[in-house]
């Protein structure tokens, strides 16, 4: 695991303050993401993990801080900038269009580096796409568009990736399917930043974890660190 | 005898081959503002003073170049394109985010400008066009006589609504569109340059009115006032075939013209207004269009 | 953003009362005081199209609809209104009523067509209707097409009133414009105007609330349609005839001219942009086209930098919320 050095972060957001409109959502967000890591947000529903990882992206309304993606400050630009240094979004509503099929929304997002997973690896993970390449985007059912939405960020070059509840509303042997593909994309050395609710989840794949309430980073931890106290103390505060 | 009226087959072949021209025209034009709208949003009020652009455009580039017709059909296009491009960058890029009516607000504004302009230069009346020798003259088909420069007009708009169709549905830069059009937020997420599309997919927009124009140049006079003539009918045309249809708009373009030309034949007192009526009566039945998807 | 202090509803309602006669006396003093700095004629115009926008905003300003083909109400009453009052023979009074009625029920029916549809959908469907009706009255034989119906006898009104002297002309154009402002401001702060606005902002909500919503649009149309009708018809009068110009396109783009200029979703700013935009093409008259060119560059720098318009500007300097 790529944790054990102090690498330099892939990820570093500092006081990170965004708004949707006139609602102040993020109210000064810390935390960092290291090379080859799976961290994840979690929190309960408000406490702001999507308006995080949109901030980071770059397609939140208003956002101040510091966002700095492999050394470079992105605070200041668009999205399709940011896309384009090597960061991908899977949106927690997965955002399949409707107006594509299967392979055109697969093949959409251009590519912005080398070190993309070709397409026959991609059907190697979700074999079930490949069957469905004809089919209308909204034509999929639920754990087909997020199997999708995974794999078209996959062939794009980008290798951090944001993935928001990735698990949520699907079968449990999708869920398992998930897993299985996260943990293959942290062994082929992809950064992963997640955001779950499904703490069960995130233990299978992920390094270190960061707990969000009310916009603000409330307390980091890794999986070294988890023993039956803080785990108690851990439901409570998600609310699990 | 029909309605009173002796017709003769010459009499109802010639209305449908000049309801077919208009066809072709209400299609290059209601195409074009659908193509702006699914991308920006707004309805383009400039479009029928663009398409008197790109008449006066040929003329231009006939009496100041010596540039015949031909190059007149890529060089209006591009040129009186690349102004819409200009026009949207500058002018209506200012307007995301705000109520469309904004968007139709300012291109009626403009609207008035370019036609007030070309008015005051110009004058109220025509200025001719010549056809282009290679496509003059007419065969006889029996029935009726066909000249020449109409098939021409009534073959090249299908040829183009067809293509245009194609590249938006069945090619990778009309996937991006397409993808651009129904989520921008998640497109550009993924690298795409967004607010670039919408300054070429404008621009390509008002390329195809002024492609109209220049077809409708020779047939037609080039008048300052052509634009402001067409653009109610092409309004109703789009309402009827309904906004967010690309092949909706070809296809109610052309059948409504047709429609128009053996209106004139049979009721030539309607002719003007068949078009509005049949729009009430579209609303009436299926508020979103024939083939709409928006309302 | 900071919280506003809360205000007492009726301590707002009575300030803004206080706003609007305010203004309302400023307006009335205009109006008496006009005939006697400007031409008579020039000034009635202007407040039977100073009218019109003012039905014309009910519609955008309060309803959130843009019709784009209002003159087809201006128009047609003032073909009626002058036909009736020219041909039958009728009371002035009852010849701009017919005017209206007949703008009324053109209005009933466009609106039902056209309610349906949202936003710009709605604007391009009266581009359509309004070409129509256009259309019709190039046809018509009672319009007489292009020489329009000539010569329209300004009577009596209720028999009494000699409308053919300027004085009392102007009083009858006056009244009916100050009844149909008073209309606008009664309609918008009703509970029917309280409905619209909450259809305006939130449909959904409203519809889930229980609202016949179609029901109310279409009432705020038909209304709408029956002021412009008034208007047009009062027109007939003045100017003594009724014209293609009324129910043509131009004449549509106008009023969204004046609202916007004046202020959109402002009582005044109707008023006062179609006094601004009548004014300025009585002076630009002489430069032919060049007024639409103007006319059109003023609409672009509105949608771009001014709009909130003149009203509306004056509106926000003074922080008065009932302008």
């Amino acid at each position: 695991m790529a944790t054990a050095e102090r690498a330099e972060p892939a990820l570093t957001v500092a006081g990170l303050n965004a708004w949707y409109g006139e609602s102040h959502i993020l109210h000064g967000v810390d935390f960092e993401v290291r090379p080859g890591e799976v961290v994840t947000l979690l929190g309960r529903n408000g406490a702001g993990k999507t308006t995080t990882l949109k901030a980071i992206m770059g397609i939140v309304g208003k956002r101040t801080g510091s966002v700095a993606f492999a050394g470079r400050e992105t605070i200041g630009l668009s999205s399709d900038r940011i896309a384009r240094l090597g960061m991908a979004i899977c949106p927690e509503e997965r955002a399949i269009f409707a107006s594509l099929n299967v392979r055109e929304n697969l093949m959409l997002p251009p590519r912005v580096a080398d070190g993309g997973l070709p397409l026959d690896r991609i059907f190697t993970l979700f074999p079930n796409l490949a069957e469905r390449l004809g089919s209308g985007g909204a034509k999929l059912s639920g754990g087909e568009q997020q199997m999708l939405a995974i794999a078209r960020i996959l062939r794009t070059g980008a290798r951090f990736l944001m993935l928001d509840e990735p698990t949520e509303g699907l079968a449990p042997v999708i869920v398992r399917q998930i897993g299985a593909t996260i943990a293959e994309l942290k062994r082929e050395g992809f950064t992963i930043l997640l955001v779950e609710q499904n703490f069960n989840f995130a233990r299978t794949v992920s390094d270190r974890y960061y707990v969000m309430e009310h916009g603000r980073i409330g307390a980091g931890f890794a999986n070294a660190d988890l023993d039956a106290n803080n785990m108690e103390q851990l439901h409570v505060r998600l609310g699990v | 005898m029909i309605f009173g009226h002796v017709i003769t087959v010459q009499q109802l072949f010639g209305q449908l081959l000049v309801g077919l021209i208009n066809g072709a025209f209400y299609a290059l034009l209601s195409l074009g503002l659908a193509v702006i709208f699914g991308m920006l949003n707004i309805v383009n009020f400039a479009h029928g003073a663009l398409y008197m652009m790109g008449a006066f455009c040929a003329y231009f580039l006939l009496h100041e170049f010596g540039l015949n017709y031909w190059w007149a059909l890529i060089g209006a296009p591009l040129i009186v394109g690349a102004f819409g491009a200009v026009i949207e960058r500058v002018l209506i890029a200012r307007l995301r985010g705000l109520d469309p009516l904004y968007g139709l607000l300012l291109t009626f504004g403009l609207a008035l400008v370019i036609q007030g302009l070309f008015q005051n230069f110009f004058g109220a009346s025509g200025l001719p066009y010549a056809i282009p020798p290679q496509l003059s003259g007419a065969r006889n088909l029996g029935f009726m006589f066909l000249p020449n420069y109409r098939a021409w007009v009534i073959a090249f708009s299908a040829v183009v609504c067809f293509a245009t169709w194609f590249a938006i549905e069945k090619t990778r830069l009309g996937a991006y569109l397409r993808a651009a059009t129904e989520n921008p937020t998640i497109a550009r997420a993924f690298g795409l340059n967004v607010p670039r599309m919408i300054t070429l997919t404008y621009g390509f927009g008002v390329g195809l009115a002024a492609l109209a124009g220049v077809l409708a140049a020779p047939i037609n006079q080039v008048r300052p006032g052509m634009g402001a003539d067409i653009i109610a009918v092409v309004f109703a045309v789009v309402v009827i075939g309904g906004m967010g249809s690309i092949l909706g708009s070809i296809i109610t373009g052309f059948a409504l013209g047709v429609v128009e030309g053996l209106t004139k034949v049979f009721y030539p007192e309607a002719s003007n207004t068949v078009v509005f009526v049949i729009m009430a009566v579209v609303l009436l039945i299926k508020p979103a269009g024939l083939f709409g998807k928006v309302a | 953003m900071s919280a506003a202090p809360t205000v007492e509803p009726a301590a707002v309602a009575s300030r803004e009362t206080r706003q609007f006669a305010a203004a309302f006396v400023v307006l009335f003093a205009a109006i008496v005081v006009a005939p006697f700095v400007a031409y008579p004629f020039f000034v009635m115009e202007a407040l039977c199209l100073a009218l019109f926008a003012c039905a014309f905003n009910l519609l955008i300003g309060y309803v959130g609809l843009l019709s784009f083909g209002h003159a087809m109400f201006l128009g047609s009453a003032s073909y009626v209104c002058a036909h009736a009052a020219k041909v039958w023979g009728l009371d002035p009074v009852l010849a701009i009523l017919a005017g209206v009625a007949c703008s009324t029920v053109l209005g009933f029916f466009a609106g039902a067509l056209s309610i349906r549809s949202q936003g710009i959908y709605f604007a391009m469907i009266t581009v359509a209707f309004a070409q129509m009706i256009y259309f019709f009255c190039v046809e018509a034989p009672f319009t007489h097409g292009e020489d329009g119906i000539q010569g329209v006898p300004q009577g009596r009104a209720l028999g009494l009133v000699d409308l053919s002297r300027p004085a009392l002309l102007y009083a009858f154009v006056a009244t009916i414009f100050l009844f149909g402002f008073l209309t606008v401001y009664r309609a918008v702060n009703s509970p029917f105007g309280e409905i619209l606005k909450a259809i305006r902002e939130n449909e959904p909500r409203a519809i889930s609330l229980g609202y016949r919503v179609q029901r109310y649009k279409l009432a705020a149309f038909a209304l709408s349609a029956a002021l412009a009708g008034l208007a047009g018809a009062t027109k007939a009068i003045v100017v003594q005839n009724a014209s293609l110009t009324d129910v043509a396109f131009p004449m549509s783009g106008e009023v969204v001219l004046m609202t916007l200029l004046g202020g959109m979703g402002t009582l005044y700013g109707p008023v006062v942009g179609a006094i601004v935009v009548v004014s300025m093409q009585n002076y630009l008259a002489q430069y032919g086209q060049w007024v639409t060119v103007i006319q059109g560059a003023v609409f672009v720098a509105c949608v771009l930098a001014f709009r909130r318009g003149i009203v509306g500007e004056i509106a926000r300097a003074l922080k008065w919320t009932s302008l």
